[in-house]
């Protein structure tokens, strides 16, 4: 009895928040657990938990109609709806009632995201409302029959600020036969090509770059192209639109190509014409690193350039601080650190991949091929886990959890034991203040996995002597798609 | 300077930068001049009224935050102004810690509100619906079967993402 008193009269002093205050906590939840938990509390915290639980949706394999299902019975349920992803339903039928039923009761969706899904291209007209709130739209292995139907498709989303085109395919090149959407494409900003092959990345630059196009990109994203083996093939850079140059805030390209010369070449003849260009990423690989030796030069005359990002594609990542390699960092981070030459650069982020396989002690440390753990390790592998088109992937995928799982406990476990692996690994170097003479230990300041299996990062804050101004390094990690505003 | 009186009769004076971080004084003072007579802040006690005073003394140089919109992104909005100092600031017990939101949003300091929510929203993760309501000190309104139909929604809705 004196317990119960005992807690009732702490209970008691415990202040009662008023509910435009618990809905503000209730704002700041992101774990659906939580969420749910929230929505069973009590009437009045229904409403709020219901607009935090339905601000985003994923719907997997087979339970589209499911969702379909709810919306058409629970409106309300649709009307907070602002991301969802589509994804993997063989089941066109569904795919057709998302478009016809669906769709306007989604009045404020802005991101989508279509995964494997039968696009319903013939019915496109008669669906003509469109979804006019649409800001954002991933396309993940989208199949069409001509590039025709594709444009349509892509056109049928009207607002576009943000597209990305992930392994999509079509058997046709044609364009001759699409009649609407060449107007469209106003309002896009940011364009993201991957692990497309070449062909198809022609066929969407010379669709949005022609003459007539209202296109302005600010952020270009080019990267994980399929390589058709050893032929020599004339770069990206060569195909983009040379009016894109003047509105150009932040490129990303690949040097995985055959014709490196030819793509170094065309890239710092394209970026000259760039001038308020703030932001370079690079993937290069291996066998590419003379690129750092010649970079500084050709970037050395962009005054506005803030930001530059060189992300290397290791087979054997022991090896990216030594020898030729180390040389190579030495005489970058020398270059860079001319103050005269480089008088706006304030971010500079090495970062050091290795993919494709498996580390040896990642697969001893998660136990072999225990099921929950080899899940984690896909789960971490994510977006740009390897050089292998996402459709070469799709059997892998299927089995483990979904491309884009929230990182689950368990996926947290298994990140937190690679970084430990790679604080491991980091110490087992040589010391990155030896490599960089720039570097105090304190400038080291991130040191974290990225979406392969693993990654080092080494971020260095100081090269011009920045150490007081702001660093946001999270902006710059989601640049490309949430471009920073410098004004 | 400005002076102020609290519910148990303590008076405080701060200066008039830390003091104007308060909206409610600020307007009350109508923003100019020493103010000569206390301000009564009869919602907060003087425990609650020295932690205020310590964060706006802490915060007196930042920059004017930007108004964020409703709806922001929770990764952007839990960004917002969290760094080491506040983080220890907003480590107190959770009666305190509910008087201080009520006091934020009494004296309109917005980014102590802030932060005093997504502390709040730290503690209840992982908490049931029954461990949530006892930390709110919150009768549960729904009737059985009002719950049963929440829980089995939420259900249906729960296994979609599965």
């Amino acid at each position: 009895m004196g317990r119960k008193r005992r807690h009732r009269h702490r209970r008691n002093r415990i202040p009662r928040l008023p509910t435009e205050i618990c809905e503000e906590i209730i704002s700041y939840l992101d774990g659906q657990e939580t969420l749910w938990a929230c929505a069973l509390v009590c009437r009045s915290w229904l409403p709020r938990s219901r607009v935090q639980l339905y601000r985003s949706a994923k719907v997997g394999r087979k339970r589209i109609h499911k969702f379909l299902d709810m919306i058409v019975m629970h409106p309300h349920l649709g009307v907070n709806l602002e991301q969802l992803c589509l994804g993997d339903d063989e089941d066109s039928t569904d795919i057709y009632r998302f478009f016809s039923d669906v769709i306007p009761l989604l009045p404020k969706i802005t991101s989508l995201r279509y995964e494997w899904v039968p696009i319903p291209y013939l019915h496109l007209p008669l669906f003509s409302s469109g979804l006019l709130s649409l800001t954002s739209l991933t396309l993940w292995c989208i199949e069409a029959d001509s590039f025709g139907d594709f444009v349509r498709f892509v056109s049928f989303h009207k607002h576009l600020k943000e597209l990305t085109i992930w392994g999509c395919s079509w058997k046709r090149s044609s364009v001759h036969h699409y009649s609407f959407g060449v107007r469209w494409g106003r309002d896009l900003q940011n364009l993201s090509l991957v692990s497309c092959d070449y062909q198809r990345v022609f066929d969407i630059l010379h669709w949005l770059g022609r003459s007539n196009s209202p296109c302005s990109i600010q952020c270009l994203e080019i990267s994980s192209l399929n390589l058709p083996g050893k032929i020599v093939v004339p770069f990206i850079a060569d195909h983009l639109a040379i009016q894109w140059a003047t509105t150009m805030k932040a490129i990303r390209l690949d040097f995985s190509s055959d014709a490196k010369e030819a793509v170094f070449s065309s890239l710092t003849a394209y970026i000259r014409f760039c001038p308020n260009l703030h932001t370079v990423k690079l993937d290069i690989p291996e066998d590419t690193l003379w690129v750092l030796r010649q970079l500084p030069g050709v970037l050395s005359g962009l005054v506005s350039l803030r930001s530059i990002v060189f992300r290397l594609l290791m087979i054997e990542a022991e090896g990216i601080l030594l020898g030729d390699s180390e040389r190579a960092w030495t005489a970058l981070d020398r270059d860079l650190g001319d103050g005269a030459r480089f008088r706006s650069l304030e971010y500079v982020e090495v970062s050091c991949s290795r993919w494709k396989e498996v580390p040896s002690w990642w697969e001893n440390d998660t136990g072999g091929s225990e099921d929950g753990e080899s899940d984690s390790g896909r789960e971490l592998n994510g977006e740009e886990g390897g050089i292998e088109s996402p459709r070469a992937e799709k059997g892998k995928q299927r089995k483990g959890i979904p491309w884009g799982a929230e990182l689950t406990s368990r996926g947290l476990a298994s990140l937190h034991r690679t970084m430990n692996h790679v604080a491991d690994f980091h110490r087992r170097q040589k010391p990155l203040t030896d490599i960089f003479p720039r570097l105090s230990e304190r400038d080291i300041l991130w040191c974290s996995i990225d979406n392969a299996f693993y990654a080092l990062h080494i971020t260095a804050s100081n090269l011009v002597g920045m150490k007081s101004r702001n660093w946001r390094p999270c902006y710059c990690e989601c640049m490309f798609h949430k471009p920073l505003d410098y004004s | 300077m400005v002076t102020v009186v609290v519910s148990d009769g303590v008076t405080f004076t701060m200066e008039q930068d830390v003091a104007f971080q308060c909206g409610l004084i600020a307007d009350f003072a109508g923003g100019g001049g020493d103010q000569e007579e206390p301000i009564p802040i009869q919602a907060v006690n003087s425990t609650v009224m020295r932690k205020v005073i310590e964060y706006c003394e802490h915060h007196r140089n930042d920059p004017p935050q930007p108004e964020v919109p409703e709806g922001t992104p929770l990764e952007r909005k839990d960004r917002r102004g969290r760094d080491a100092w506040d983080k220890q600031f907003i480590q107190v017990e959770q009666e305190l810690l509910f008087e201080i939101i009520l006091a934020a949003n009494y004296l309109n300091i917005k980014p102590l509100l802030d932060l005093g929510c997504s502390q709040v929203a730290e503690m209840m993760k992982g908490k049931t619906p029954a461990e949530i309501q006892q930390m709110f000190n919150i009768v549960n309104g729904f009737t059985a079967d009002e719950e049963a139909q929440n829980g089995e929604g939420e259900e249906k809705a729960r296994n979609l993402n599965s």
